[in-house]
């Protein structure tokens, strides 16, 4: 009777062993796998960060008016704000609108 | 013989041979009983320790699975940096502070073979190295660093000079995209990421709060309103030879500071020792008697009081007044009758004067107190100024209703100034954006109707033919404010200050400019109520300051998207019933 216990206790330990191993090897073949894709994400990472400050320094205020300044041909004047028109037909319809009757 | 073996049968009846006891029957079963329970011990011994073994396993399964993934732990992946400090960003997103990865350069003298040919390369390279220096550092074989806060260019050198004995220390440094633009605001870092000025000393905690650490500091800045604040002044500077300037752009409700400029300024990328005191932040801890704009507190509290309306004529009001010792009078001779208003627009020292005496001394402390004029204001800056301490005796008040004997920050009265426009509450000056839509109002200064009338006859200053701030007239954005031109003491110089509200009607912003030391320009064409006029060589904050406002707002007016009156009433279609 104990030996009868004793195989299945061993038996069922034995199963769930293999079981543990094979699991804790597919768990070690996925965590490799994210790991080299977490590498991955953080290079990428760094290089948006990286670049996100490049962008701030080359698209700031200061840097643009001055590359405008070097390499720019059209001489910009200020316009006043009831000035800009986005067409034609604004423009006459705001003259429409502006002739008193 | 027979008696004899007789006798020993007697002796063991259950005997059946006389030379193998062993194989008796009991023998065997007791022998197989103790056979049996061996190997049953030994069956035990073996279940335990199997047992035992899988528990162990079982145990460190059960570990493991509750461990953290060691992928996870970013620390240990060498591939994440994970800044010191948080970004800085101004109200729109735009990065004005960052954390980046940099390097020192060491050197390790043992590992170098050929220490001449090490030197020549570092001569060719980097000039500017010691070549003595670096001999003896290269004699004593200790490690050294050759360069410290390297640059791109300069690691890509030494890099390729492919020398194992130089060494990359790497270290974390804080980026400035911006150099100069925010230089009095921002301030700076040491070596070790700790802030020594500036909102990077005011914040140190809050940026290097490891729990928010990828989330950014939200300042309530505006780099493109910043920007055109700055050149607008650098401008400013060359034209009227000034040698400093000054500009603060701010929300008049919320306190939020959109804009804050100091000239000269730096760049806060470099390390440099800087004494000069030209260099001091000009807006939060410069101390200065700013002058005529002082006249708008006193005229507020009499309206306040009730003492006045803004037509209720002054009679009386000499050119020259006697005060203790001191002799006052007015720039130009005004008329002997004005009217309250007339008084601000004109700008009379005298008819401020007289009504600050019928307010009275302690009326007009308290007001000053309410409005933070006499206390260290709290701004979120380690730079601020303290007004200058003063007796309030003989002729303290008939001097400081009009901004003489009164030194305080600009800061304070630019937030004074929206107290008075934003219909009497006490704001404070802030440089984090307000992320909450609720804002509640701070203390009630001055009753709304007076705040309506202060604005009115602000605007009147920029339009009416007496005024003194025509040049500020903005087509489209009703800009109202007042000068303020003011001696420096032992000197024959200036300092011109316009403090303007705009739009005047229902005002959202306040924005002050100060020019230090400026001096008339002759050469610049002034549009003066519509025509153009030059060779004026006025050195007065109507000529100079007022008319650096005007430009700026003109440009910036769009930005903050004021919706433009005089443009709406002009184009847009009303309907005629």
């Amino acid at each position: 009777m104990i030996n009868k216990k004793i195989l299945l206790s061993l038996i069922i330990f034995s199963i769930l062993m293999i079981f543990t191993s094979v699991i804790k090897t597919q768990t070690r073949i996925i965590e490799k796998n994210i790991s080299t894709l977490e590498k991955k994400i953080a290079i990428l990472k760094t290089d948006v960060y990286e670049s996100q400050l490049d962008y701030f320094y080359l698209s700031s205020p200061e840097y643009i008016s001055e590359k405008i300044k070097r390499y720019g041909n059209q001489e910009y004047t200020t316009i006043d704000f009831s000035r800009i028109y986005f067409g034609i037909d604004q423009f006459l319809n705001e003259r429409v609108k502006t002739t008193k009757h | 013989m027979k008696k004899k073996i007789k006798k020993n049968k007697r002796t063991n009846d259950n005997q059946k041979s006389f030379y193998f006891e062993d194989y008796l029957e009991t023998n065997i079963k007791q022998k197989k009983i103790s056979d049996s329970s061996i190997s049953e011990d030994r069956i035990y011994i073996l279940f335990f320790s199997f047992c035992f073994l899988i528990a162990i396993f079982s145990i460190k399964i059960l570990l493991i699975s509750f461990q953290e993934p060691q992928f996870l732990e970013s620390k240990k992946n060498s591939l994440n940096f994970l800044p010191l400090r948080r970004d800085i960003v101004d109200r729109n997103g735009i990065l004005i502070s960052r954390n980046i990865k940099s390097f020192h350069a060491a050197v390790k003298p043992n590992l170098i073979k050929n220490k001449s040919k090490f030197l020549l390369n570092i001569k060719i390279n980097f000039p500017e190295i010691s070549q003595g220096k670096l001999k003896n550092n290269l004699k004593k074989s200790k490690y050294f660093y050759l360069k410290k806060r390297l640059d791109e260019e300069e690691k890509n050198k030494l890099w390729s000079l492919g020398e194992k004995g130089i060494i990359f220390e790497p270290y974390q440094s804080r980026i400035y995209p911006h150099a100069n633009l925010f230089s009095h605001i921002l301030g700076q870092t040491d070596n070790d990421n700790y802030g020594v000025s500036g909102v990077e000393q005011y914040f140190d905690y809050e940026l290097t709060d490891i729990n928010k650490i990828n989330k950014p500091l939200i300042l309530s800045l505006d780099s493109n309103l910043q920007f055109l604040l700055k050149k607008e002044l650098e401008n400013s500077m060359s034209d009227f030879n000034a040698v400093g300037a000054a500009g603060l752009l701010m929300n008049i409700e919320t306190g939020e500071v959109l804009s804050l400029v100091s000239l000269p300024d730096y760049n806060i990328n470099i390390r440099k020792d800087i004494s000069s005191h030209n260099y001091t932040n000009k807006i939060t801890k410069g101390l200065f008697e700013l002058g005529s704009v002082f006249k708008t507190f006193t005229i507020a509290l009499a309206l306040d009081e009730k003492l006045y309306e803004p037509e209720t004529i002054v009679k009386n009001i000499p050119n020259k007044i006697k005060c203790s010792k001191y002799s006052i009078s007015d720039i130009k001779k005004f008329p002997t009758q004005l009217s309250v208003e007339d008084i601000l627009i004109r700008s009379s020292n005298i008819g401020t004067l007289m009504i600050a005496r019928k307010v009275g001394e302690d009326k007009f402390k308290n007001f000053l107190n309410k409005l933070n004029l006499l206390s260290t204001l709290d701004f979120e800056l380690n730079e601020v100024g303290s007004p200058l301490d003063f007796n309030w005796d003989k002729c303290k008040l008939e001097t400081t209703s009009f901004g003489h004997g009164i030194a305080t920050t600009p800061l304070q009265v630019a937030a004074a100034y929206a107290s008075i426009s934003n219909g009497g509450y006490k704001i404070k000056p802030t440089l984090v954006k307000n992320l909450s839509n609720n804002f509640i109002k701070g203390e009630k200064i001055i009753s709304e109707n007076t705040s309506g009338k202060m604005n009115k006859i602000l605007r009147k200053i920029v339009t009416d033919k007496e005024g003194t701030a025509s040049l500020a007239d903005v087509y489209g954005y009703d800009v109202g404010g007042k000068t303020g031109t003011a001696k420096k003491y032992g000197k024959d110089k200036n300092l011109n200050t316009f403090i303007s509200i705009f739009p005047s009607k229902n005002p959202k912003y306040t924005l002050l400019v100060m020019l230090d030391e400026p001096l008339g320009a002759p050469n610049i064409f002034y549009n003066y109520r519509g025509t153009l006029i030059s060779g004026i060589n006025r050195n007065e904050a109507g000529w100079n300051s007022a008319y650096v406002a005007g430009k700026l707002i003109k440009k910036i007016g769009p930005i903050l998207a004021i919706n433009n009156n005089e443009v709406y009433n002009k184009h847009v279609v009303k309907k005629v019933n």
